[in-house]
C-alpha cells in the first residue's frame, strides 16, 4: 500500500500568527483574524461562492456566481446544473481541494435551497464542510 | 515616422504594482496579522480594492499631468488652451493664397508733343475688394491691400504697356498691378450692448472662421484686436501723406505708410474655444479714457503701478508699459458691428485663370470732373485674373500642428536677443512700411567714430529702387524700421541703423568652346548663368566673391572646353548710374577670393545686361 506523506502548514504551529480573516466582517472589530489554515480555506470558499464573476478587478472569472441562481425555478435540471457548476469551479479555482460530497437540498414550500459541501485538502489532514443557505 | 510616446507615468504604478507592493508591505510590517495572499481570501479582496483605487487615482494623476504639457496633451480643448498659453493662435482653417493681376486701361494724352498715359483716369481699388471664381462657385478671394494705380514703387510696381494703337500713336495704355489675395468672405454680425459689464464676452459661431476683420461701434469708433487685454499699445499704420507727416512725404513711394505707436482703450482679444466658435472678450474700464498716440517717457512708463518702488522690479513690454489696469473699455449702450472673415479649405484652391469676376462696387476714380464717356469706358476696362492656381487651402491646424507651432513660437519668444534676431526682424518688416532688401548687423569696431557706446549694434541696411537695384534706405524707411524694432527690442539694447555700402562690379570672362558647339549659344548660356549667380537675392552684405566658384560654374556649362579668364572690375560714379564708392578690387583679391571692404558692403552687378561680358577665344 502506497504511503502518502501528510503535509502540515507551518503557520498552523505559530498560534500568534493569523492566516486570514473570517467572514462575515461583523465582529467586535472590523476584521476577525483566524489562526488555522483550515479556517482560512473555509472562509476562502465562502468568499468565493459569495462573489459573482466580474466583481473582482482584473480577475473577471473569479466567483461562484451562486446568486445568479436565486431567481431561477427550483427544478431538477437547474439543481443538477448548479451542482455541476460548483464542482467545476472548485476544481478550477481550488485545485488543492477535493470535494467529498456535494448535496443541494431544496424546500419548495419555503423556496429555499441549501448547499452542503464536504471536502478535504489534498495531502493534508484537513477536512471540513460548508453549508450555504439561499432563501 | 517614429511614434511619439505620449504616455506619462508619473507614479509608474498600476493595479498589479499596487497589489504586489501592498502584499510586500503586509508581509514586512504585519507578518502576524495576515498571511493568506491567495486570490480567494477575503483579505485580498480589500487589498485589491485598495489597489484598484490606487490604480484609478494614478491614472487620473498621470492624465492630469499629461494634459498639462503641450507635448503630451491629447484632448482637443486642452491643446487649444495650452497653445494660447504659449501665445499661439490655432488656425481653424487654411486659406488659399494667390497673386491676382489687376488691369486698368488709361487713355493717351499729348504733353509737349509726346504721347503719355492720362493718369487723371486712374482708379483705386480698396482693400477687401472681392474677386470671385467663374468656374468654382462660392469661392471668393479678398485683397488685403488697396490698389492705387497712380502709385508705382519698388515694392508695388505698376507695369505700363501700350494697349491700343491708332496709326502709330498709342490710344490706350494698359496698367497692371499685382496683389496677393486670400480665399475668404466677409461676414458681418451686430451685437447690442446695454449696461457695461466687466470683461463682456461674446461668441461667434461659424464654420471656417479666419479672423476678425474689424469691429466698429455705433458711434463709428474702431475697436482694436490685441493679443491680450493687458496690452494697451498697438502699432497703427497711417498713410504717408502730407497731412499726417509733412516731413516724410518725399519717401511716400518707397514707404507709403508710417508706423505709429498708439495707446488704445477700445480693444478686444479673441480665442478659439473650438473649431467653430470664436470667443471675443472686452475689457473692464471706463469710457473716459481716449485713444492717443503715446511716446514712452519716464513719466508715463509704469504710471499705473501701485507703488513707485515697484517700477524697479516690474517687467515692461513695449506694448504694455503703462500698467493702467483698465484692460480696455467694456462696450455699453452701443451696437458693435463685427466683420469677420470665413473661408479657406481645400476647395478654395481654385484653378488658374478663374478669378476674373471683380466686384466694382467700391472702386473709385482718384479724380473728379472726368469725361463721362471715357470714364465709363475706363471703368468697364477693369479686369482681374490669376495666372497661377491658388494653393495653400487646407483644413485648420491639426492637433499635432498646433502642438509643434506652439513650441516653435515659444522658442522665439517675440524678443530680439541676439544680433541674428534683429537681422531677421528687420528683414521681416511688412513692405508697406518700406522694404529692407539686405541687412547686416555687427558690433561697432573700436575705430568707429560714433557717439554710441560699444554695446550699440550697428544695423546696416539696403533698400531697392524701382528698378530693383540696391539703394540707400530713405529716412522714412529707417524711421519705420526703428519703430518696428522697438516692439521686440530688449530695453538695454541700442541699435544704430546705418546705410550699407554698395560696390558695383562688372564681370568679364574668356572661354574656349568645344568644336562641335555654337559659340554664340554657349556664350549666351554662360552669361545667363553668371546673371543667375550674381542675382541680388543670392547675395548678402559682406559676402566675398569666390573666383574659383565662377570658374567651376562656367566650366560646367555644356560646350565649354576651358574657362580661360574671369575678371571682376569695379564700376563707380553716380554720373554713370553706379555707386559713388569705388573699390580696389585687385588689392582686395587674395587667393582667388575678392573680399568686401571692412565697412559692411555688398557686391552688385547693377546692369547685368551690359556689365557681364564674355568672349570666345581660340585654343
Amino acid at each position: 500500500m502506497a504511503f502518502e506523506p501528510q503535509q502540515i502548514y507551518p503557520i498552523d504551529f505559530n498560534t500568534s500568527a493569523a492566516v486570514g480573516v473570517d467572514i462575515p466582517f461583523n465582529g467586535n472589530a472590523v476584521f476577525k483574524p483566524n489562526y488555522q489554515t483550515k479556517d482560512a480555506i473555509k472562509n476562502n470558499l465562502i468568499n468565493f461562492f459569495l462573489t459573482n464573476p466580474g466583481d473582482r478587478f482584473l480577475n473577471p472569472t473569479f466567483g461562484g456566481g451562486i446568486r445568479d441562481f436565486i431567481f431561477t425555478q427550483i427544478t431538477n435540471d437547474n439543481l443538477n446544473f448548479l451542482e455541476q457548476d460548483i464542482s467545476t469551479k472548485i476544481s478550477t479555482f481550488f485545485p488543492n481541494i477535493k470535494v467529498d460530497s456535494l448535496n443541494i437540498l431544496r424546500n419548495k414550500d419555503t423556496n429555499q435551497i441549501k448547499v452542503e459541501l464536504s471536502y478535504h485538502v489534498l495531502r493534508t489532514n484537513i477536512t471540513d464542510e460548508i453549508e450555504i443557505e439561499f432563501n | 515616422m517614429a511614434t511619439v510616446n505620449r504616455d506619462i507615468k508619473y507614479l509608474n504604478r498600476d493595479f498589479s504594482d499596487f497589489r504586489n507592493r501592498l502584499i510586500e508591505f503586509t508581509k514586512t510590517y504585519f507578518p502576524n496579522t495576515y498571511n493568506d495572499f491567495s486570490p480567494s481570501s477575503p483579505g485580498m479582496l480589500f487589498m485589491e480594492q485598495s489597489s484598484y483605487v490606487g490604480d484609478v487615482l494614478s491614472f487620473y494623476l498621470d492624465n492630469q499631468i499629461q494634459e498639462n504639457f503641450i507635448q503630451y496633451a491629447r484632448q482637443t480643448n486642452n491643446i487649444f488652451e495650452l497653445a494660447y498659453m504659449f501665445g499661439y493662435k490655432p488656425k481653424t482653417t487654411g486659406v488659399a493664397q494667390v497673386n491676382i493681376d489687376f488691369y486698368q486701361q488709361l487713355p493717351a494724352k499729348t504733353i509737349s508733343g509726346s504721347v503719355v498715359p492720362d493718369f487723371d483716369y486712374v482708379v483705386t481699388i480698396p482693400e477687401n475688394t472681392t474677386i470671385t471664381s467663374t468656374t468654382q462657385e462660392n469661392n471668393s478671394f479678398l485683397i488685403q491691400d488697396k490698389i492705387d494705380f497712380s502709385i508705382s514703387s519698388s515694392y508695388d510696381p505698376t507695369e505700363i504697356s501700350v494697349y491700343q494703337i491708332s496709326g502709330n500713336t498709342p490710344q490706350y495704355y494698359l496698367l497692371k498691378k499685382t496683389r496677393k489675395a486670400i480665399s475668404s468672405e466677409i461676414q458681418s454680425t451686430n451685437i447690442s450692448f446695454t449696461d457695461p459689464q466687466q470683461f463682456a464676452t461674446i461668441n461667434i459661431n461659424s464654420e471656417n472662421i479666419i479672423k476678425i476683420l474689424d469691429i466698429i461701434d455705433s458711434d463709428g469708433n474702431k475697436w482694436y484686436e490685441v493679443d491680450h487685454l493687458g496690452q494697451e499699445m498697438v502699432y497703427n499704420k497711417i498713410s504717408n501723406i502730407n497731412v499726417n507727416d509733412p516731413n516724410n512725404i518725399q519717401d511716400s513711394g518707397e514707404a507709403p505708410y508710417l508706423l505709429k505707436l498708439n495707446k488704445i482703450q477700445r480693444r478686444f482679444s479673441t480665442r478659439f474655444t473650438s473649431l467653430t466658435n470664436l470667443q471675443i472678450q472686452f475689457g473692464a474700464g471706463t469710457v473716459l479714457d481716449n485713444d492717443e498716440e503715446i511716446i514712452p517717457n519716464p513719466n508715463n512708463i509704469g504710471i499705473g503701478l501701485p507703488f513707485e518702488q515697484d517700477k524697479l522690479t516690474s517687467a515692461y513690454s513695449p506694448t504694455n508699459f503703462l500698467y493702467t489696469d483698465t484692460y480696455g473699455i467694456s462696450p455699453s449702450n452701443t451696437i458693435l458691428t463685427i466683420r469677420y472673415l470665413t473661408g479657406g479649405g481645400v476647395k478654395s484652391n481654385v484653378v488658374a485663370n478663374s478669378l476674373t469676376t471683380l466686384s466694382t462696387s467700391n472702386i473709385t476714380f482718384n479724380n473728379i470732373n472726368l469725361n463721362p464717356t471715357i470714364s465709363n469706358y475706363i471703368f468697364s476696362s477693369l479686369a482681374a485674373n490669376n495666372l497661377q492656381a491658388a494653393d495653400g487651402g487646407s483644413g485648420g491646424d491639426t492637433l499635432e500642428e498646433i502642438r509643434q507651432n506652439s513650441l516653435a513660437l515659444l522658442a522665439s519668444q517675440q524678443r530680439s536677443v541676439t544680433a541674428e534676431d534683429y537681422l531677421v526682424r528687420a528683414l521681416s518688416m511688412p513692405s508697406e512700411y518700406g522694404s529692407i532688401s539686405k541687412a547686416y548687423i555687427e558690433k561697432p569696431k573700436l575705430t568707429d567714430e560714433q557717439v554710441s557706446t560699444i554695446e550699440t549694434l550697428n544695423l546696416f541696411c539696403l533698400g531697392l529702387n524701382s528698378q530693383g537695384q540696391f539703394t540707400q534706405p530713405s529716412q522714412t524707411l529707417k524711421k519705420n524700421l526703428r519703430t518696428y524694432l522697438t516692439q521686440n527690442r530688449i530695453i538695454g539694447d541700442s541699435i544704430e541703423i546705418r546705410d550699407g555700402f554698395v560696390i558695383n562690379i562688372a564681370a568679364n570672362f574668356e572661354i574656349i568652346v568645344l568644336p562641335e558647339f555654337n559659340n554664340n549659344e554657349v556664350l549666351l548660356n554662360c552669361i545667363e548663368e553668371l546673371k543667375s549667380y550674381f542675382d541680388r537675392d543670392k547675395w548678402q552684405i559682406n559676402q566675398p566673391i569666390l573666383l574659383r566658384d565662377i570658374f567651376i560654374l562656367l566650366d560646367k556649362i555644356e560646350g565649354v572646353q576651358t574657362v580661360k579668364t574671369v575678371t571682376i572690375s569695379n564700376k563707380a560714379g553716380t554720373t554713370s548710374g553706379y555707386s559713388q564708392y569705388s573699390y580696389d578690387i585687385e588689392g582686395a583679391t587674395q587667393n582667388q577670393v575678392i573680399y568686401p571692404s571692412l565697412d559692411p558692403s555688398i557686391f552688385e552687378i547693377k546692369f547685368p545686361n551690359q556689365d557681364i561680358k564674355g568672349k570666345v577665344v581660340p585654343l
